[in-house]
C-alpha cells in the first residue's frame, strides 16, 4: 500500500495532475484498488464519490485486475478497413476468448481499443503498453507464439 | 442592475443583465418546459428539454444555462423544436422502467389500457411518484403513447440497504440533481456518477450499496428527484395490515405539524385550506384508535435536552454541540469520531413520541409495549431511518413502528379513500395533561426550526452565565461548525444542530 | 505531381528528438528570441495576418483572433494549452510531429505566452501517446536547463484515454481535474478558461506552425496554399490505399493528389468507393469530388470537412454499412454521457448501424436512423454529438444501395463514381 501512497505524492509533488495520480497507482498496483482510491482522495482531500466519479470516466482505468498480458485491438474504421476484424477473430480463436474476456489462467486479457494514431500501419494493436502494427490476421499466430517467449 | 432587451417568442422583454433565457423568459409568462433544471441549483443543461432557437446560431441551446443577451431573438415552440423535446422524452423514456401504473394484482398495463375506476381502490403499487412525477407530466404534456425502442440490457438491482432512502436506477434520468444536493447544499458526498456515455448512472462512490456509502439519510434527494429513482421506503400496506388486522395492537399516531404544506401540495390544496385536524378523523376512519400532536412529546424532549445540556456544560470544558437530527448525528459520529464526547443528543419528537407511547403512556393504559403501534406522520425520511436504528427502543421493542412521509399519507389517504375536504375536524388525544414547560433558559435555543438555513447565533442563560451560542440549521453548515470546534477555534459555548 | 512542403514537419527525420542542441542548430528558438523583442499586439497582428493562421485541430478558428481574445482579457493569471489529445480515429499527424520534434511545439507555446501574458502552459497530451509525453517532457526540461523559457512554466499533463478531452472545454475540465464534460460555451475560453482564467488553446499543429510564421513573417505563410486557409497541412493516409502514410503539402492540394499522388491510388486492383476526410466525425465523399481542394473552406463548399486531415480511403470491396459500424460504435463509447440526446442516441444509433449492418434491418429502422441523425446534429450540448451521425447520414446520402442492399440481404449494389 505504501508504494501506491508513494506514488500519489510524487505525481503531486511534480504536476499536481490528478489523472497522472490516477496512472501512477494503477502503474504500482496493477489496477485502481479502494485503498488506492482511498490514497489519491486523502492525498487531495477529494471526497472519494468524486475520485471514482473522474476515475471511472477514462478508458485507461481498471477497477479490476486484468490478465498478465493485455492485447488491445483497434476496432475504428481505418484499422476495420484494414482488416482488424479478422484479427481480432484470430486473436478469439487462438486464446478462446471472446474479445472483453479474460483467459482462465490470467495469462490474457484481450479488448478493444479505439484509435492510438498508428493508422499508417494498420490494424494495430497495443500488448501490454507496447504498440504493435499491421497485424493482419494472418501474423496473429506469430505474435502470440513471440509473447509465449 | 442594469438591463438588457431581448426578444422571445416575439414579445419584447427587458430582463437584469445576466438571467437566462429560462428567467427572462418567464418575466413575460413564457412557460419553457425542463427537467434536470432546479431552481437554486446551478445550471445541469443535460436534458435538452429547454432547448430553444436562438438566431444566428445553428444548433439548439439550453434556455436553463444560456445567458440572454442584448438583442436576441429567440423561438421558445417552435415544430422543430418541439420534435426535439419528444425525441429527449422519448429516448429517456426509453430507458426509464416505464411502470407509472403498475398493478400486481392483474398485471401490467399500458396506460391506455386502465380502469381509473378500478386503479383509485387498488392498494397495490404504483410507481410511488405516480401523479408527482415531472418525466410523467411531460410525457403526457408530449403526448407519448409508444416507444421505438425497447429496454436495454438488464433491469438493475434496486438499493434498499438503509430500509429508509430507497434508489431505484431503472428510473434514473440522470439529471443529476440529487448529487448536486448532497455535494453542494449537504456536503455528504454520498451520490456521483460514474462511467461514460450511456453506461453513465448515479450510484454512491465505487458503486457501493448507499448503506455503505457516507449517506446520512437526509432525504434531499428524494425531495429534489423528479421521478421515482430516489424515494423513501413505503410503510403504508405494512401500517394498514397492523392497523386493521391485527386487533390485540392498538394503534397510537402521532401528527407533525411539517407535513402540512407538502400534504397540501400533493392533494392539490391550498396550505391555508388544509385543517390537520381533518387528517385527525381520517386516521381514525382508517382505523387508528388514539391520535396525538406533536406538543406535548416535543416538549418533553426539549426538557430532557434542557437537563442534558445543562449536566454536561457543568461536567465539561469545550464546546459542547446538542442535536437530536439523525441525520446530523451520523455525520458527526462518521467523519468528527474524536468529538463524540462533546456530543449532546436528546430524542426527536418522534422518538420521543414513541418513548411515551410504549412507556407512560403503555403502562397507564395497561397495554404491553409490545401491543403498541406507534406511527408518526413526519414531514422527512430522516425519522424513518432514525426509528430503524438499533438503539431506538423501549420495551424492548422499537419505539417508533412506522413513520409516514407526506407522499405516504397523500397516497395512503387516495387508497383508502380517505378525502379531507370532506371531512369534519377531529379532537386529539393527549398523552398527559399537562404540557411539560420547556426549561425557559434553553427556549430559544430549542425553538422550533423555522428560519431558513445558515447559523444564527444567541446568547444563551445557564447557571447565572451567560454563554455564546449558536443555531446551526441545515447540515451543510454542519462540517464548517465542527472543523472549527475540533480545531479549538469556535468562539461559541452552544452549538446546536437542527436539520 | 504533389509538392510536399516541410513547415510543421521540417526537422523531423532530420534532428534527434531528444537533443535540443540538434533543434536550435536547426534554426530553433530563434523565432522566439525574436517574439520576446516583439510588441505582443504586433506579434498577435502578424499571426492574424498571416492568412490568418486557421486552427489545425478541425474546427479552423483564427488563431491570431483567439490570440487576441486572450491578450485583450484582463486577469492577473493566463494559460496557454496546447491540445495533444488526437483522438480523431485516421489521425496521427500530432504524434508525427511530438515525436519527431517536440522543441518546435514548446517554441510555439511559448511564443503563444509571450504575445498574450501568459505565465503558465500545460501540453495535454493523450495517455495512449506515452512515447510523445516523454519526448515533450524531456524538451522541456532542456528548454528550462538553457533558459529558454522565460519564467514561463509549462507542463505535460497525460490523458487518460477518452475522445471527447479533444474537445476544448471538456480538456480544460479533464486537467482541472474533473471527467471530461464539455462547457458551455459562451463564455469561450479565452475569456473564462482553465480555472476560470483567460486561456488559449490550440492544436499541436497550429503551435508548430508558429515559429516558421513569427521568422518568416506572415506574408511568406499567406502566400502558401489556398487564399482563405493559407500554409500547409499534414495529411495522414490510411485503409485502402497503396502508401498509407502522411505528408504536409500546401493547404490548394487536391484530394486526388492526395489520394493519388501521395497515396499511390486503391491497391489490388479494386476501385475507390468512398472516402473520409477528417476522422469518424466527418462527411464521406465520393470519386467524383476528388478534384477539390483540400482546404478547409473548399470541403465546406463539398458540405464535407477539412477536420484534421485523417483521409481514409474505402474501395469497393466493402458496403459502407460495415464501415459505419466501428464509427457508430467509437461515438457510443466516446460519448461523456452528459447530455440525452448523445448519452442516448449514440447508444441506439450503434444498436440501429449494427442490425442493418447483420441483416436485421428495416424501413423503419431507416427512418429512425434518419430521424435520430437529424436530431442530435440540433440537439447535442457539444460537437461530439452534434458530428457523431454526420458520417452516417453522408453515407446514407450517396450510397443507398448499399443500405438498400443490406435490407434485402444481398451483396450491395456497388456505387462507384468516376
Amino acid at each position: 500500500m505504501s508504494t501506491a501512497r508513494q506514488s500519489v505524492q510524487s505525481v503531486k509533488e511534480a504536476s499536481g495532475s490528478l489523472l497522472e495520480a490516477f496512472l501512477a497507482v494503477q502503474e504500482a498496483e496493477g489496477y485502481l484498488t479502494e485503498a488506492a482510491l482511498k490514497a489519491v482522495s486523502e492525498a487531495y482531500a477529494i471526497p472519494m464519490t468524486q475520485i471514482y466519479e473522474t476515475a471511472s470516466f477514462y478508458s485507461m482505468f481498471r477497477f479490476a485486475p486484468a490478465g498478465k498480458t493485455i492485447i488491445q485491438v483497434c476496432r475504428n474504421a481505418p484499422c476495420h478497413v484494414a482488416g482488424a476484424g479478422d484479427t481480432v477473430a484470430a486473436l478469439e480463436q487462438a486464446l478462446g476468448i471472446t474479445i472483453g474476456e479474460t483467459t482462465k489462467d490470467g495469462a490474457f486479457t484481450l479488448e478493444y481499443t479505439e484509435c492510438i494514431g498508428q493508422c499508417q500501419a494498420s490494424p494495430s494493436l497495443v500488448i501490454n503498453g507496447e504498440v504493435h502494427t499491421s497485424v493482419t490476421s494472418d501474423k496473429v499466430a506469430g505474435l502470440l507464439a513471440s509473447l509465449s517467449n | 442592475m442594469s438591463k438588457i432587451s431581448l426578444t422571445i417568442d416575439d414579445i419584447n422583454i427587458s430582463a437584469p443583465r445576466g438571467s437566462t433565457i429560462l428567467e427572462a423568459a418567464s418575466l413575460a409568462g413564457i412557460r419553457i418546459p425542463t427537467l434536470c433544471h432546479l431552481k437554486g441549483q446551478n445550471a445541469k443543461a443535460n436534458c435538452r428539454i429547454c432547448v430553444v432557437h436562438v438566431k444566428g446560431m445553428a444548433t439548439l441551446q439550453p434556455a436553463c444555462a444560456t445567458k440572454a443577451a442584448e438583442g436576441m431573438t429567440v423561438l421558445t415552440n417552435t415544430d422543430a423544436i418541439r420534435e426535439s423535446r419528444k425525441m429527449s422524452l422519448e429516448l429517456i423514456l426509453s430507458s426509464h422502467s416505464w411502470d407509472c401504473h403498475h398493478c400486481l394484482r392483474i398485471g401490467n398495463y399500458g396506460i391506455e389500457e386502465l380502469d381509473k375506476e378500478l386503479c383509485s381502490f387498488c392498494f397495490f403499487c404504483d410507481c410511488v411518484k405516480d401523479g408527482d412525477c415531472e418525466l410523467q407530466a411531460l410525457a403526457e404534456e408530449y403526448d407519448i403513447r409508444q416507444l421505438f425502442f425497447g429496454w436495454c440490457g438488464e433491469p438493475l438491482p434496486l438499493d434498499d440497504s438503509t430500509g429508509s432512502v430507497v434508489r431505484n436506477p431503472n428510473k434514473c434520468v440522470k439529471c443529476r440533481r440529487c448529487i448536486e444536493v448532497c455535494t453542494n447544499e449537504q456536503t455528504v458526498y454520498a451520490l456521483g456518477v460514474e462511467h461514460r456515455g450511456s453506461r453513465l448512472q448515479v450510484v454512491p462512490a465505487l458503486g457501493k450499496s448507499l448503506v455503505d456509502s457516507p449517506c446520512v439519510k437526509c432525504g434531499k434527494c428524494i425531495d429534489v428527484c423528479p421521478t421515482g429513482a430516489i424515494y423513501a421506503k413505503e410503510q403504508i400496506d405494512e401500517m394498514l395490515y397492523t392497523v386493521r388486522l391485527e386487533n390485540e395492537k392498538r394503534t397510537v399516531a402521532q401528527i407533525s405539524p411539517g407535513i402540512r404544506g407538502e400534504l397540501a401540495r400533493l392533494l392539490d390544496m391550498d396550505e391555508r385550506d388544509l385543517d390537520l385536524k381533518r387528517l385527525i378523523s381520517g386516521l381514525r376512519k382508517i382505523g387508528v384508535e388514539t391520535v396525538v400532536s406533536e406538543e406535548y412529546a416535543a416538549g418533553a424532549a426539549d426538557a430532557e435536552a434542557a437537563e442534558k445540556l445543562g449536566k454536561t456544560l457543568r461536567e465539561k470544558a469545550g464546546t459542547v454541540i446538542l442535536s437530536n437530527s439523525a441525520p446530523a448525528i451520523e455525520l458527526i459520529n462518521k467523519e468528527f469520531p474524536a468529538m463524540e464526547k462533546s456530543l449532546v443528543t436528546y430524542p426527536s419528537a418522534e422518538q420521543k413520541f414513541g418513548q411515551l407511547a410504549k412507556g407512560e403512556w403503555a403502562k397507564r393504559a395497561g397495554v404491553r409495549a409490545e401491543n403498541i403501534c406507534a406511527v408518526t406522520l413526519s414531514a422527512n425520511v430522516t425519522y424513518k431511518a432514525e426509528a430503524l436504528q438499533p438503539e431506538m427502543r423501549t420495551g424492548g421493542v422499537p419505539s417508533v413502528d412506522f413513520v409516514l412521509t407526506p407522499q405516504e399519507i397523500a397516497r395512503m389517504l387516495n387508497k383508502t379513500a380517505v378525502n379531507l375536504r370532506k371531512l369534519p375536524q377531529g379532537k386529539y388525544d393527549l398523552f398527559g395533561e399537562a404540557r411539560i414547560p420547556s426549561s425557559e433558559a434553553c427556549g430559544a435555543l430549542l425553538a422550533s426550526p423555522d428560519g431558513t438555513e445558515g447559523l444564527t447565533e444567541l446568547e444563551l442563560h445557564m447557571d447565572g452565565k451567560a454563554l455564546k451560542a449558536a443555531v446551526v440549521r441545515g447540515l451543510g453548515g454542519v462540517r464548517r461548525v465542527m472543523e472549527e470546534i475540533q480545531s479549538g477555534a469556535s468562539p461559541y459555548q452552544v452549538v446546536r444542530i437542527c436539520s | 505531381m504533389v509538392q510536399e512542403m516541410r513547415i510543421t514537419l521540417q526537422n523531423v527525420g532530420k534532428i534527434d528528438p531528444r537533443s535540443i542542441d540538434d533543434y536550435m542548430q536547426a534554426g530553433g528558438y530563434q523565432a522566439l528570441e525574436k517574439a520576446r523583442t516583439a510588441d505582443p499586439m504586433e506579434l498577435i497582428t502578424e499571426v492574424e495576418r498571416s492568412g490568418k493562421l486557421r486552427g489545425r485541430g478541425g474546427a479552423g478558428f483564427n488563431t491570431g483572433l483567439k490570440w487576441r481574445g486572450a491578450a485583450q482579457a484582463k486577469a492577473e493569471r493566463k494559460y496557454v494549452i496546447c491540445n495533444a489529445d488526437e483522438g480523431e480515429p485516421g489521425t496521427y499527424k500530432d504524434r508525427i510531429i511530438m515525436e519527431g520534434d517536440p522543441h518546435i511545439v514548446i517554441e510555439g507555446m511559448l511564443i503563444c505566452a509571450c504575445a498574450v501574458g501568459a505565465a503558465e502552459g500545460y501540453i495535454y497530451c493523450r495517455g495512449e501517446y506515452q512515447k510523445a509525453n516523454e519526448l515533450l517532457k524531456n524538451a522541456i526540461r532542456q528548454a528550462e536547463e538553457k533558459g529558454l523559457n522565460g519564467g514561463v512554466r509549462l507542463q505535460v499533463v497525460s490523458g487518460a484515454g477518452s475522445y471527447v478531452c479533444g474537445e476544448e472545454t471538456a480538456l480544460i475540465e479533464s486537467l482541472e481535474g474533473k471527467r471530461g464534460e464539455p462547457r458551455l460555451k459562451p463564455p469561450y475560453p479565452t475569456v473564462e478558461g482553465y480555472q476560470g482564467k483567460p486561456t488559449v488553446v490550440n492544436n499541436v499543429e497550429t503551435f508548430a506552425a508558429i515559429p516558421s510564421i513569427v521568422e518568416k513573417g506572415a506574408e511568406w505563410f499567406q502566400s502558401i496554399g489556398a487564399k482563405k486557409y493559407p500554409g500547409t497541412k499534414i495529411f495522414t493516409l490510411s485503409g485502402d490505399v497503396v502508401n498509407r502514410t502522411w505528408e504536409e503539402v500546401p493547404t490548394d492540394t487536391t484530394l486526388r493528389d492526395i489520394v493519388y499522388g501521395i497515396g499511390g491510388g486503391v491497391p489490388g486492383g479494386r476501385r475507390l468507393k468512398a472516402v473520409q476526410v477528417g476522422g469518424s466525425s466527418c462527411r464521406f465523399i465520393t470519386g467524383g469530388m476528388l478534384d477539390s481542394a483540400a482546404d478547409f473552406d473548399s470541403m465546406a463548399r463539398l458540405g464535407a470537412s477539412l477536420g484534421s486531415g485523417s483521409v481514409l480511403v474505402v474501395d469497393d470491396s466493402h458496403n459502407i454499412v460495415d464501415v459505419l459500424v466501428p464509427i457508430t460504435d467509437f461515438f457510443a463509447h466516446e460519448s461523456c454521457g452528459k447530455c440525452v440526446p448523445c448519452r442516448e442516441g449514440t447508444m441506439r444509433m450503434a444498436g440501429l448501424i449494427r442490425d442493418i449492418a447483420e441483416g436485421r434491418g428495416d424501413e423503419e429502422k431507416l427512418a429512425m436512423i434518419r430521424m435520430l441523425s437529424g436530431y442530435m446534429q440540433s440537439s447535442c450540448f457539444c460537437p461530439l454529438g452534434q458530428s457523431a451521425t454526420t458520417a452516417v447520414a453522408s453515407a446514407m446520402e450517396y450510397f443507398p444501395e448499399d443500405f438498400e442492399g443490406k435490407l434485402q440481404r444481398k451483396e450491395a449494389a456497388v456505387h462507384v463514381e468516376d
